[in-house]
């Protein structure tokens, strides 16, 4: 199980003697950066087995994928021995004009060919595998005029399609599955069946809050993972077997005890999905990629989200 | 679509000309809430001092700031919280009236900047830096900045509704300041240091040692050693 290294618990977490496998965080707030962010980033360095999952890489948006960005991200992720590097499958900036945001794609063929040929272009300028998280939308994109409706896509038909044509991986974002689910009026478990799952290298479970200006649930990452993400992550671990699992606590950060207790509660889930598999002697049909093993006692089975920090 | 996200046209306008999303214009018109929410957000956690500020007054001039700001000097890089480096600007160009404000969006601005830029003096390599910057101000904004971040850490913030003829908004002392912003080497975060006039002659020196300077070396060279004893210079 892993959680996000932010700003907020950077010391707690590293100094922590409780159980925690694994760390993520954001690039964009460590690239050329120094400073106390480059400190404790190496302090975790020597600790934790690291991952970056990016939120700038504009994998669908019109602008050339950023060539400065790219090369430091590489930089960033050689020095961390990365497996693979991940970000969302959406666009967040237009003619360098950043939104902050991570916006949805139209769900046409266009933007699946589009998306896959940039997939496959930072992937060899990373020298990695890319894999792309399913995001929150909360509507659906107007796509051109010149398209028929009847040839849009489902969000499950979109994702797959870009991850067959690109090759790249899943990071399943369960409580994103769940809000779309909700917020578009549809079952939960028939839009994850629709997803990729195979493809799963990750998963990753969230908070959620009623925005109190339109109906949607938003995507805050700053509550406890609902009941319904929980059983819907045990659904889809007993499908696929054990896949390691982040826990995003982003915003409203509580202390570290609070984090690693929905770590814990993962880690239960993910052991009992273990167990299943074991007991049916047959490979898990997903999540079999390993973390670099940086000291003894990371827990070796484990196999294979811009913070706005603002004050100093 | 930029134009829709950055709020120069609406919804329905933008639906009108490219088709109309799937979910609704209500739902649609949702990105642009999210965006705004974004700017906001970068701003108020970037320079809370100077938010404290705009916010004290009946007029609370900071929505529309950051709404001007968006326009002007939209966010560019991938790091959010450079969407505040031309905060001052856009201050001085905008509300002169408020040159106060415009130096603590300067000062908070340079905490952040010093506290995260990549190049790190050495000894080798001495001198100013990005992690060091030199300042003149009107105003008294470390002391002011101090107060409105201890403020709003306690949750107490400004509030014009409340605002009376009584009340004096909240503004930084008129006092003339040289400053050095730099990172401090101990924390990695970014501080203020109130240098003596032989300090900042000390800081020349560095910058070129021809230059003629109206004191002793001596002297000069036991500014530079209270410099690098505070952590300012390497």
């Amino acid at each position: 199980m892993g959680i996000g290294f932010r700003r907020e618990l950077y010391e707690s977490i590293l100094s922590t003697q409780r159980s925690l496998d694994w760390l993520e965080f954001i690039p964009e707030n460590f690239i050329a950066q120094g400073g106390a962010r480059q400190q404790a980033l190496k302090q975790a360095e020597e600790r934790f087995p690291l991952l970056a999952h990016g939120v700038a890489l504009n994998i669908g948006g019109p602008d050339p994928l950023d060539g400065d960005y790219l090369r430091r991200l590489k930089v960033l992720l050689d020095r961390i021995e990365a497996p693979f590097f991940s970000d969302h499958l959406c666009y967040q900036h237009i003619a360098g004009h950043y939104f902050h945001d991570l916006l949805p794609l139209p769900f046409t063929e266009e933007a699946v060919r589009h998306v896959a040929q940039r997939v496959r272009e930072a992937s060899e300028r990373l020298e990695r595998p890319i894999a792309l998280e399913n995001i929150t939308y909360y509507a659906e994109m107007p796509a051109s005029r010149d398209i028929e409706p009847s040839s849009l896509l489902s969000e499950g038909e979109f994702v797959s399609a870009v991850l067959a044509e690109s090759d790249a991986w899943l990071l399943l974002d369960v409580n994103n599955a769940y809000l779309n689910a909700r917020n578009h009026k549809r079952d939960p478990w028939t839009l994850m069946q629709s997803l990729p799952l195979e493809r799963s290298v990750q998963i990753h479970l969230a908070g959620h809050a009623q925005d109190v200006e339109c109906d949607v649930l938003l995507d805050t990452h700053g509550e406890p993972i609902a009941d319904p993400v929980w059983a819907l992550y045990e659904r889809v671990l007993r499908q696929l077997g054990p896949v390691p699992t982040l826990i995003e606590w982003d915003t409203n950060i509580p202390p570290l005890d609070v984090v690693l207790n929905e770590a814990d509660r993962a880690k239960l889930l993910f052991r009992q999905a273990q167990d299943h598999w074991r007991q049916m002697k047959v490979e898990p049909a997903a999540g079999a990629r390993t973390l670099p093993q940086k000291q003894p006692g990371v827990l070796s089975e484990v196999s294979p989200q811009p913070e706005v920090v603002g004050v100093a | 679509m930029r134009d829709f996200l950055s709020g120069r046209t609406r919804a329905d306008d933008f639906s009108a000309a490219f088709g109309p999303s799937p979910s609704g214009v209500a739902r649609f018109s949702f990105y642009r809430t999210l965006i705004q929410r974004n700017v906001t957000h970068i701003l108020n956690r970037l320079q809370p001092a100077t938010r404290w500020y705009f916010e004290s007054r009946k007029d609370n001039l900071w929505p529309a700031i950051i709404a001007g700001m968006e326009q002007q000097y939209p966010p560019s890089h991938y790091d959010p919280n450079r969407f505040g480096e031309s905060l001052a600007t856009y201050i001085e160009e905008h509300h002169p009236d408020h040159p106060a404000a415009a130096e603590l969006a300067d000062y908070e601005w340079l905490l952040y900047a010093a506290s995260v830029s990549e190049h790190v003096p050495s000894p080798q390599d001495p001198g100013l830096e990005r992690t060091l910057f030199v300042r003149q101000y009107d105003f008294a904004v470390v002391d002011f900045a101090r107060d409105a971040r201890r403020r709003l850490q306690h949750n107490d913030t400004p509030s014009p509704a409340k605002h009376s003829t009584d009340e004096q908004p909240h503004t930084p002392e008129a006092r003339q300041t040289t400053l050095l912003v730099y990172r401090d080497p101990k924390t990695g975060l970014g501080r203020a240091f109130h240098p003596t006039s032989l300090g900042i002659m000390a800081i020349a020196r560095l910058a070129d040692p021809e230059a003629s300077l109206p004191s002793s070396p001596a002297a000069l060279d036991k500014a530079l050693a209270e410099l690098r004893a505070h952590g300012v210079l390497p």
